[in-house]
């Protein structure tokens, strides 16, 4: 086990038979057994493109699937980069007795060590009894049977580490991460739908008092709704009363056509209608009407039938 | 770890989604409530202005009772304009152009405030 300060965080060395009982936070410097690391000569600016081509470069060596890919640029044209696979180093984290939490950040001891560790394989130097050597300047696990020379330890506390590093998480049994992206990308979709469809609804609304307003003004109606009311309280008033009237003198000529008679007068004011009918039987006149108005008089002088009727 | 949790993201983006969801809800409410609104005064403004047209027009009844007066061929006795109403006499006037006349009157909207019909005069007074 090894422990050194950075700052205030731990580095610590994992390789598969790591096993630590820390509880602080860590930054952890992964074996060379943890990632497949390949150098590359690309006609590409920046590491950014060539991260996008890594899949199908690296698809000659190693089988891609649930892998994921760093790139760090070492000289124009030429990229160190590397393959891992999340699930293997979490694993391998778990087993070292760490909990994803602890973790800082992940480096690469291809990048880390690569200042201090020998630039040759027959120089071997050990760390958590794991050789460590350089081979074509890639670093490699040697095996026991090939360490020609065992250095002392490397002070990895002297270590900077540096900006290259990784970050995994723990994707849920339920959900790949990937499905997390899409249907979060969906949703998001959704919502900005959505939220486009709430500013013109908001516009439709903002735009119905002026609708109103010029509705208004086109038909002259008075600004408030009480002055409105009211005019039109009152001209409804007037239809209904016009209405009685003119069904009031459509059932005095029609009763002059169904029964004769002459009639005198028919003398309308102030919702109150006089009629005056000569020769006519006053009863059936008085019974004709009274079923459909309320008479205020009938009177019959000299033959004259004097009816008042209210509306 | 610092990177963010994809199930975190989709959590969040479901809860923005639900948030929006809501808030489409309401103005969509908003919005009928306000479309009905219109609606609503767009029926009131155009019974409005029909009920206008019909009984509170006044250059409209005055050219509907010369036109009504010049078609039954009657001459007035006394015609008087004032502010709220049309005052008419007629007289002298034969049965059958009293119930020409007559019958015209009712079958238009006017407000006849006054009308005595007699066998040879007609009085009659409109609103306006």
């Amino acid at each position: 086990m090894n422990i050194f300060n950075s700052k205030d965080k731990l580095n610590l060395f994992l390789h598969s038979k790591s096993s630590f009982d820390i509880l602080s936070g860590v930054n952890i410097i992964l074996s060379p057994e943890f990632y497949w690391v390949r150098v590359f000569e690309l006609p590409m600016t920046s590491p950014k493109e060539v991260h996008s081509a890594l899949p199908s470069l690296f698809e000659e060596f190693i089988d891609i699937e649930g892998k994921d890919f760093y790139v760090k640029k070492l000289a124009d044209q030429k990229y160190i980069c590397f393959a891992y696979d999340e699930h293997k180093i979490i694993d391998g984290i778990k087993s070292a007795n760490l909990s994803l939490s602890q973790v800082n950040s992940i480096h690469f001891a291809q990048i880390e060590l690569e200042s201090i560790v020998s630039s040759t394989a027959l120089t071997c130097m050990k760390i958590d009894n794991i050789c460590l050597g350089f081979s074509d300047g890639i670093l490699v696990q040697v095996p026991i049977q090939l360490q020609v020379n065992t250095t002392n330890n490397i002070d990895i506390s002297s270590i900077k580490l540096s900006k290259h590093f990784i970050q995994v998480r723990e994707s849920s049994k339920y959900i790949t991460a990937k499905n997390s992206y899409l249907l979060s990308t969906i949703m998001i979709l959704f919502t900005v739908m959505i939220f486009a469809k709430i500013l013109i609804n908001n516009q439709i609304i903002s735009s119905i008092p002026n609708e109103i307003e010029s509705l208004k003004q086109e038909h002259s109606m008075p600004s408030s709704t009480i002055a409105t009311n009211s005019i039109m309280k009152k001209l409804k008033k007037t239809s209904q009363e016009q209405i009685k009237l003119r069904e009031v003198y459509k059932y005095i000529f029609d009763f002059k056509s169904k029964y004769g008679g002459d009639m005198i007068s028919c003398n309308y004011k102030n919702k109150t209608f006089l009629i005056k009918f000569k020769n006519i039987k006053a009863k059936k006149l008085v019974d004709y009407l009274e079923k459909r108005h309320v008479l205020s008089s009938a009177v019959v002088k000299e033959e004259i039938v004097t009816i008042g009727l209210s509306i | 770890m610092k990177k963010l949790d994809p199930l975190y993201i989709m959590l969040l983006s479901a809860v923005v989604l639900v948030v929006s969801i809501v808030l489409f809800n309401k103005s969509i409410s908003g919005v009928e409530k306000s479309q009905s609104e219109l609606i609503n005064i767009n029926n009131i403004a155009l019974s409005y202005s029909q009920m206008k047209k019909d009984w509170g027009n006044s250059q409209h009844t005055i050219k509907v009772v010369d036109k009504m007066i010049a078609s039954v061929g009657i001459k007035i006795l006394d015609k008087k304009i004032t502010k709220k109403k049309i005052k008419i006499k007629i007289d002298k006037i034969s049965l059958k152009k009293i119930d020409k006349f007559v019958n015209k009157i009712l079958n238009e909207k006017l407000n006849i405030l006054k009308l005595n019909i007699s066998n040879n005069s007609i009085d009659i007074e409109v609103g306006i």
